[in-house]
């Protein structure tokens, strides 16, 4: 495995050749990841099959379809994104040139999770590639066989120093973040995300973090219950779990609790049938460690549905807990599993006091008829997005920035904003060399 | 941690939502404007002591900036604290879809002593006007706006949610122990490396406002006398001690032949035959950095100036020649009345010397060729750049203001300070109805489900649905 040093360096004097920078060139090898995306298909879902045991659909919708439409809209896009910004000047600027310029950073570093490894790895590239960088790739390991397809394929089909993969785990990612790097985009939790921005300081590079948290979702007494419910249910189960805007645990009246369950139960069954372990649509836990941490957190628990394991298989079938205490466990950590823990809170009021005690969340999601009440938990709280009577779906709207605050993290991509996150804002002001009686008043 | 109380107080103030309403925070900005008339007379004797800064410079570059932020700041807040609507895809066109400006909660302002008022006040506008709670810490070098700061502020603004800290080395590192939302510092690369650090514990977001070797290219082409003026004005104001001063200058010998008088006559048009005696010119800050100054006047020969008066603090304006690469006086950011002249035989060469260094705040080219102009734009890299004047672009609040790579990461000044103290929370809000229509995604998962969810979630290429 040849030196990081020499892996960055290389992109850095690629970088310096100036040739990532022509609009055509960046335009170029988007096509060329459009075109991969297209004739890879087929070994992609494999490597997601694979990896988490995500059926053909679901990957495609999850992440091919996602990639390729980030990739039409960036190149689409590109010109204009990519032009100076001129802006408003005053009396003594009149005659003047004031714009702010859209430059590339120089060597990008975007480091992947295992979650949803393709698209957390190509989004990232594609605003990188787009902003005129170089851009050192490294894939989760955890997530094996992608991060391998993700080595063999971007150099059959990108410019290979510009656009380099770097494979490994820990000791290998420790080693390419002693290398100076002008941006450095992170997927993955909050730990390792002090490290990488700790890293980061040594060289004042620039982060974006995306990391996690406990996404809070609060379900009002006056809401369609069956509706909400089947949309938790879809948001809450999807890759098992293993989803960082995932609603992890639900806070609702105690009186709506039983009923809570029920509705989940009832669209468990119309989304997996009745033998979930059986459902082509239903994902494993992605290996050993986290399936054991998961079982970890239901005990002790009041199990109202699911809670069968097989660990040869890493199954771990849709759960729900209920009447959670705030101080249990499973209310500790992010679960970034199928499990799903029902706190009671007696009114609006407590649940957002319970979420302002906490860590701000990635995503927040509250589900109401009563749209004041749905206003009120908004401007109260803070979290990187949400998702108003439903969850997931901002996330799919590029022109909203996705990221986190706080402990679930800083900076923010997708669409426009990815291409703002890896350009450098240039004022440039150019005066006339004329004129200088307009000088003498300083 | 003695400051442990005192961020925890803040915090509490923040959460419960006192510094939200448009109108408190109206009232706070309003708050600030007053205490810069009240004043006034006060911060001209600190800035003189400290600086020996003159009332012309004090008003325009520590008042006037000021008070310029804190208007355009309130004329505009409340089109600034609106939700942004963002478009929507074909599946999401009955939702409401926007962008929320959300204060962090308590924020850091850690500031330097060269443009002591200016620098700690206006990011503090942008934080307040942002929603935040703020903790200032004025630099203890500027010692008489220090005290000038913890004794009047306070009593002008809420004191739950705001407050001064004093102090130097050790009590800044402690205070960096406890946890902000974010932190916004301006100060050298070093000291901001041990910011983002410690910020890095606490995943704080930071905005660092740093420093470099700002280079100044001159052609052979250009108006020498307009040139002169407008290199000699921006090193020389504040005595040199401005992070986007022209640091060095690149220019041919046959240039340097024809700028020297120039320069000479300007620096004697600006401040007479002896600066020492002119009101306008002002003194080094404290005797370190008189005595690391002096030390640069070695590297090279003088060609202007060159007097020095160590109980003043006195350095003459100055340039130097005979300069070298490898010279004590192009090895740091000089932050001092002091221009080196560094001999290059044409363009191409002053752009790699100047991509061989760190990348600065500011890169400034003169020329009355656009294309000279334009081309050591392209071809270099630098927080901003001004084309024919010198620190200009910083008086355009339309214009974002930060550095790149050592000289600072983030930006402010305007609407960029509201933006870099709020998180923008993208927030979509949907109906309960209409639930068939979700049908395609929820499992169990088929091939007309994927082509129905393509058909309403994809982006096509030129499609028309993005725009407006």
């Amino acid at each position: 495995m040849e030196k990081m040093q020499q892996i960055v360096g290389r992109a850095r004097a690629a970088f310096r050749s100036g040739r990532s920078r022509p609009l055509e060139f960046r335009i170029q090898q988007l096509k060329a990841l459009e075109r991969m995306v297209q004739e890879k298909e087929k070994e992609i879902l494999a490597a997601l099959k694979a990896d988490l045991n995500k059926c053909g659909y679901n990957a495609y919708s999850h992440e091919i379809l996602g990639v390729l439409g980030e990739l039409a809209l960036t190149m689409e896009k590109l010109p204009s994104w990519a032009a100076p910004q001129p802006v408003k000047k005053n009396l003594l600027t009149m005659r003047d040139e004031a714009y702010i310029g859209y430059e590339p950073l120089g060597v990008v570093l975007v480091i992947g999770a295992w979650n949803y490894p393709f698209v957390l790895v190509m989004q990232p590239l594609i605003g990188a590639i787009a902003a005129g960088n170089a851009v050192v790739v490294k894939p989760s390991e955890v997530s094996e066989n992608t991060a391998r397809l993700v080595a063999e394929l971007l150099p059959q089909y990108l410019d290979k120093d510009l656009y380099p993969v770097v494979t490994g785990g820990v000791p290998e990612t420790t080693e390419l973040l002693t290398q100076r790097f002008d941006h450095i985009l992170y997927t993955g939790n909050t730990a390792v995300g002090k490290i990488v921005m700790a890293a980061a300081a040594k060289h004042l590079t620039p982060v974006t973090l995306e990391l996690g948290g406990k996404s809070p979702c609060y379900i009002d007494k006056d809401c369609d219950l069956a509706v909400a419910c089947r949309r938790i249910t879809w948001g809450k189960y999807m890759n098992c779990g293993q989803t960082c805007i995932a609603p992890d645990y639900i806070l609702c009246d105690p009186s709506i609790q039983s009923k809570v369950v029920e509705n989940i139960k009832a669209t468990l069954k119309e989304f997996y049938g009745e033998d979930v372990k059986s459902s082509p649509d239903y994902e494993r836990i992605i290996n050993q460690r986290h399936f054991k941490r998961i079982l970890g957190l239901m005990e002790g628990q009041k199990i109202a549905h699911g809670g069968e394991t097989d660990e040869a298989s890493c199954f771990i079938a849709p759960t729900i807990l209920t009447d959670v205490s705030p101080e249990s466990k499973v209310m500790e950590e992010e679960i970034f599993g199928p499990v799903l823990p029902i706190v009671p809170v007696k009114s609006v009021e407590e649940a957002i006091e319970f979420i302002n005690g906490r860590e701000k969340p990635l995503a927040l999601y509250v589900f109401s008829n009563n749209k004041q009440l749905i206003k009120s938990v908004i401007s109260e709280t803070s979290s990187g997005g949400v998702t108003g009577n439903d969850v997931i779906m901002h996330f799919f709207l590029s022109t909203l920035p996705f990221g986190g605050v706080g402990h679930s993290g800083m900076g923010a991509y997708h669409g426009k904003h990815s291409f703002e996150t890896f350009s450098h804002r240039r004022a440039c002001l150019i005066k006339d060399l004329k004129m200088e009686s307009t000088n003498k008043m300083r | 941690n003695p400051y442990a109380g005192l961020v925890s107080h803040l915090r509490a103030s923040w959460l419960s939502g006192k510094t939200r309403p448009m109108e408190y925070r109206v009232a706070q900005l309003e708050a600030l404007e007053r205490f810069l008339d009240d004043k006034k007379q006060q911060i001209m004797d600190a800035t003189a002591s400290d600086l020996g800064k003159g009332p012309f410079e004090t008003e325009l570059s520590e008042i006037l900036v000021c008070k310029n932020e804190l208007h355009e700041t309130l004329n505009n807040l409340s089109c600034w604290m609106k939700d942004e609507k963002v478009d929507r895809i074909l599946a999401m066109q009955l939702d409401s879809a926007f962008i929320r400006k959300d204060p962090y909660g308590v924020v850091l302002i850690i500031a330097p002593w060269n443009y002591p008022i200016q620098l700690f006040l206006v990011p503090l506008i942008g934080a307040i006007a942002a929603g935040n709670c703020v903790i200032v810490k004025p630099s203890e070098v500027s010692k008489k706006t220090e005290r000038l700061v913890a004794e009047a502020l306070p009593s002008y603004l809420d004191k739950d949610c705001f407050a001064v800290v004093t102090g130097g080395v050790p009590e800044t590192t402690r205070l960096l122990e406890n946890k902000f939302d974010y932190i916004f510092f301006t100060g050298t690369p070093p000291v901001g490396r041990i910011v983002m650090t410690a910020a890095a514990k606490h995943l704080t977001p930071v905005t660092l406002e740093l420093g470099g070797k700002n280079p100044c290219y001159v052609s052979d082409t250009c108006d020498v006398t307009n040139v002169a003026r407008r290199v000699a004005w921006g090193r020389f104001f504040n005595a040199g001690q401005t992070c986007i001063a022209p640091d060095y200058l690149l220019c041919t010998l046959e240039m340097q032949e024809k700028l020297l008088p120039a320069l000479r006559e300007a620096t004697n048009y600006f401040y007479g035959p002896n600066p020492r005696e002119s009101p306008d010119f002002g003194r080094i800050v404290s005797d370190k950095q008189f005595q690391r100054l002096r030390a640069l006047l070695g590297s090279g020969r003088v060609a202007i100036g060159g007097q020095t008066d160590e109980a003043e603090r006195y350095i003459a304006p100055t340039v130097l020649v005979d300069v070298q690469p490898s010279d004590p006086v192009m090895q740091e950011e000089i932050f001092g009345p002091i221009l080196p002249m560094l001999i290059i035989t044409n363009m191409d060469e002053a752009i790699d010397f100047i991509n061989s260094q760190e990348r600065p705040l500011a890169v400034y080219a003169f020329s009355s060729d656009d294309k000279v102009v334009n081309q050591i734009l392209e071809r270099t890299s630098s927080g901003g750049f001004c084309g024919n004047d010198t620190l200009m672009h910083v008086t355009l609040p339309s214009l974002p203001f930060g550095g790149i790579g050592n000289s600072g990461l983030g930006t402010h000044h305007g609407k960029f300070s509201f933006d870099t103290f709020s998180h923008l929370r993208g927030c979509l809000k949907r109906g309960m109805g209409r639930e068939s229509l979700n049908a395609p995604r929820y499992p169990p998962y088929s091939q007309r489900k994927l082509g129905l969810i393509q058909a309403t979630l994809k982006v096509a290429r030129k499609s028309d649905c993005t725009l407006l």
